[in-house]
């Protein structure tokens, strides 16, 4: 399996660079894109001096590592999602069913992007420069535990965006709940403790996204959460994380062997 | 040795039935109503291994919908089937390493990747080992003649080249079956050669058990030796290509170009073919002597030219159809 | 005129098929605000004494997304897509200019954005929120003349960026440069008074903040009468720049468009 997910990446990767100077100006150009927002609002955080319990380089870190996580699961996951509304219409969703693999797998290997390395290097960049201004070791410990994050962030958004993306297969004309998705992404970059209870439910239990950056780096930067639990609870992510995908794969289950059996 | 087996094999769908107005809109929402629709009904029939066979009938008969069955995209709703011993929907990835699939223009080649990568993909998906790999590479570039292409990737090849880059996907891991639905759709007169050729050639040397669905009755002349016809979801036909044409085809033909008038309602004949001043009149079991009916024919109108057609499977398809 | 009416009566038509669409589209709006305000009401909860009060800053946030990111016309993005596809051959056949075919265009679906997404949102936040009426009469005047030449601004501006499809083809990235540029120095996302001093020059030598900011900085009276007659004539001499740029791109790009169809 490592093996056909490397040779999807050689020729994702050879056929973006056949033009690498539109490849190159693509990263920079999200770079700055995402890189002045944030500057915008770098401003303004900079000239009040709280947000919530947050300093402006903390809520840099965790802007960044969401970044990253996205970039991480949108790599994955993003091609596949597109390709969802019409994959019965296209008949891609036959082929995927004869493959000697699991389908769903197959499709998303398939779709890999690798466009996502500008948003990923430049979450890298806030995250290592957030340490710094904080003074975070950049010990062994401290870098395993910061892919550890990055890894189930990345795996809990891979998982939503295609949770998000499954209904369309069945539904008619192009109604699009990813939407919900993308808008879930937005919240996440922000503090969850700025928001209302009742969402922080939402996003702790519901639709665990608070896994994904708030909690690891509320950790990390041992910010005290004043809400209803402790730094420790960072270190569900990988089970949360592990629990969307097999929920993702479960629900991608059903939803072929009801095409199996309808034949639509 | 029986490769493929179907036992009384039953697939229906429910289609939800369309409301007008928005009052019948809501209450479908709730309570929808379907129709069923049998797209196979009850079809038996087994494949012995290294079999050519030819599934043909017209459009909606159910053959996409069988194919689909035995490569086990669809389950079905009652009956089974087997290919090797296996029901495809039940074991699909111990079936689908021993199977290949080609849906006429539908493509497995992935859009910008040339169809050497798209090959050698397929060696680590279907777990090829190198030398069968490379052994069975070059016997495929040699005879679907892809030299030529086998670095472009798929958005910029032809039809043709498309369909064989497809078929060479397909028999790169050495299926033991193969199932083709509509391969020769739109290819043009020496594609469709190089593909029949092919089949064949694979045929004979892998002993691949081929069954593919088509139109095309060149394809059935060329390749099949068994038939089996499909209307309606149900099985009507199942033997061998000559004894296809010996059942369907009794009686004979008469093809009449006309002066002026036309005549078509001539008794204890039909009319299987009109086109301007000419009718081909089918006569069934010899009822009537084709010296009969000429001089009826003569008799009532002027006429211009006259020939016996000799019954082709196309000829005797259309009646078949139109019935 | 009537042509370009039509286009706009089409466009806009075509929009409504999909009406669950518009409710997502709403939601989505109103989710993104709550993040906004959520993050000023607890920015200020610290730091109650700034310039601008919260309630300024919330009225910022609503009107600048709900209404100027709806009237964000992106003829010139059109226009790159249909070098980009090769349809500009079929374009320039139309007995319509191009860029009017492409704003009727844009107009017609924005103002179907308008309609369905930036009103409902509007009046849902003003019930949510505290927002803050107009100033005075003659503020919300200013206010609606400046919007309507900061549109145009921006459109003119998104334009002449756009245009460098005809020498790249494959321009997608710009867009991505252009928009962090103008959300950095044109206050799309952070009004641009909590800038530290020394950019407030740079920033007024920019065309960028007058594409909206300014617009809503005179509706919440932070502009007195000079200041107003300021924006107007700097809106008007970057609108007269910039359609000399424009049409002297635009007739250097007719001698070299190449269509790029199969």
């Amino acid at each position: 399996m490592l093996t056909l997910l490397s040779k999807f990446v050689v020729v994702r990767w050879k056929s973006r660079t056949r033009y690498p100077v539109s490849f190159i100006l693509g990263i920079v150009g999200q770079w700055v894109s995402y890189g002045l927002e944030f500057a915008s609002m770098w401003i303004v955080l900079s000239s009040f001096e709280l947000l919530g319990e947050w300093l402006p380089h903390q809520v840099m870190a965790l802007y960044s590592l969401n970044l990253c996580c996205y970039a991480g699961g949108a790599s994955i996951a993003y091609g596949a999602s597109r390709s969802l509304p019409i994959m019965v219409k296209d008949g891609i969703i036959d082929e995927l069913i004869i493959k000697p693999l699991n389908s769903l797998i197959y499709l998303m290997l398939s779709n890999i992007s690798i466009s996502y390395i500008s948003h990923f290097t430049l979450g890298v960049f806030g995250v290592v420069l957030s340490w710094i201004i904080q003074g975070i070791h950049f010990s062994i410990s401290n870098l395993l535990l910061l892919i550890l994050f990055i890894l189930s962030g990345s795996v809990i958004h891979a998982s939503l965006m295609i949770l998000s993306a499954i209904p369309s297969i069945k539904m008619v004309g192009n109604i699009s709940l990813t939407a919900f998705y993308t808008q879930v992404r937005e919240f996440m970059y922000y503090p969850l403790s700025i928001f209302s209870k009742p969402l922080q439910f939402l996003f702790t239990f519901i639709i665990p996204c608070a896994f994904i950056s708030f909690y690891p780096t509320s950790l990390m930067f041992e910010i005290s959460a004043d809400n209803f639990t402790g730094g420790w609870i960072a270190f569900f992510s990988p089970v949360v994380a592990t629990l969307l995908a097999v929920i993702t794969l479960s629900v991608w289950k059903i939803t072929i062997a009801a095409y199996q059996s309808s034949g639509n | 040795m029986e490769h493929i087996r179907v036992d009384s094999i039953t697939k229906t769908y429910l289609v939800k039935q369309r409301a007008s107005g928005v009052l019948q809109g809501v209450k479908s929402f709730f309570h929808p109503t379907y129709n069923t629709i049998d797209a196979v009904k009850n079809v038996s029939f087994s494949v012995k291994r290294g079999e050519i066979v030819g599934y043909i009938g017209p459009n909606g008969a159910g053959k996409s919908t069988t194919l689909k069955l035995l490569s086990g995209i669809l389950v079905p709703s009652d009956g089974k089937c087997f290919v090797n011993g296996l029901e495809p929907y039940v074991h699909r990835k111990a079936c689908a390493l021993k199977m290949g699939v080609v849906f006429g223009q539908r493509t497995q080649l992935l859009w910008d990747l040339p169809v050497l990568d798209a090959l050698d993909l397929q060696r680590h998906l279907y777990r090829v080992s190198k030398p069968a790999y490379h052994r069975n590479l070059d016997l495929l570039i040699e005879l679907l003649d892809m030299s030529s292409f086998m670095n472009q990737p798929a958005r910029q090849l032809s039809l043709g080249q498309k369909m064989r880059a497809n078929l060479a996907m397909a028999l790169i891991y050495e299926p033991e079956v193969l199932f083709l639905d509509e391969p020769t759709i739109g290819l043009d007169i020496l594609a469709k050669d190089t593909i029949r050729r092919f089949l064949k050639t694979i045929n004979k040397e892998l002993a691949t058990t081929i069954m593919l669905t088509t139109h095309d009755m060149g394809d059935v002349e060329a390749l099949c030796s068994r038939l089996i016809f499909i209307d309606h979801g149900s099985l009507l036909y199942d033997g061998s290509l000559e004894s296809f044409v010996h059942t369907y085809s009794s009686g004979y033909t008469l093809r009449v170009e006309f002066a002026d008038t036309v005549i078509t309602k001539v008794p204890d004949t039909e009319v299987v073919a009109q086109s301007g001043n000419r009718v081909d009149f089918h006569v069934k079991d010899h009822s009537i002597r084709p010296g009969s009916l000429l001089r009826y024919l003569t008799n009532s109108a002027d006429i211009v030219d006259v020939a016996v057609v000799n019954n082709s499977i196309e000829d005797i398809l259309r009646r078949l159809y139109r019935k | 005129m009537i042509r370009c009416l039509s286009i706009v009566k089409h466009a806009y038509r075509s929009n409504s098929a999909y009406r669950v669409n518009i409710v997502i589209n709403i939601v989505s709006a109103l989710s993104s605000l709550y993040i906004m305000i959520a993050i000023w009401n607890a920015l200020y909860s610290k730091d109650i004494s700034h310039t601008h009060p919260l309630e300024q800053t919330v009225t910022y946030t609503i009107l600048q997304s709900a209404i100027f990111s709806a009237f964000h016309l992106y003829p010139g993005r059109r226009i790159a897509q249909s070098v980009y596809n090769g349809n500009i051959a079929i374009d320039l056949l139309r007995p319509v200019p191009l860029l009017g075919l492409h704003y009727a265009h844009e107009l017609g679906n924005r103002l179907f954005r308008w309609v369905t997404l930036s009103i409902p949102t509007v009046i849902v936040a003003s019930i949510s929120y505290s927002i803050l009426p107009p100033y005075s009469a003659a503020c919300l005047l200013a206010f609606l003349v400046t919007s309507i030449l900061g549109i145009a601004l921006f459109s003119l501006f998104d334009c002449i960026v756009s245009y460098t499809a005809f020498w790249i083809v494959d321009n997608w990235y710009v867009n991505w440069f252009e928009g962090g540029i103008i959300a950095f120095f044109g206050g799309t996302t952070v009004p641009l008074w909590f800038y530290p001093k020394r950019l407030q020059g740079l920033l007024d030598a920019l065309p960028f903040k007058y594409m909206s900011y300014s617009s809503i900085d005179i509706y919440l009276g932070n502009v007195d009468a000079s200041g107003i007659f300021r924006v107007l004539y700097t809106q008007s001499f970057w609108i007269l720049l910039f359609i000399c740029i424009e049409r002297i791109i635009w007739l250097q790009a007719k001698k070299k468009l190449v269509v790029n169809g199969g």
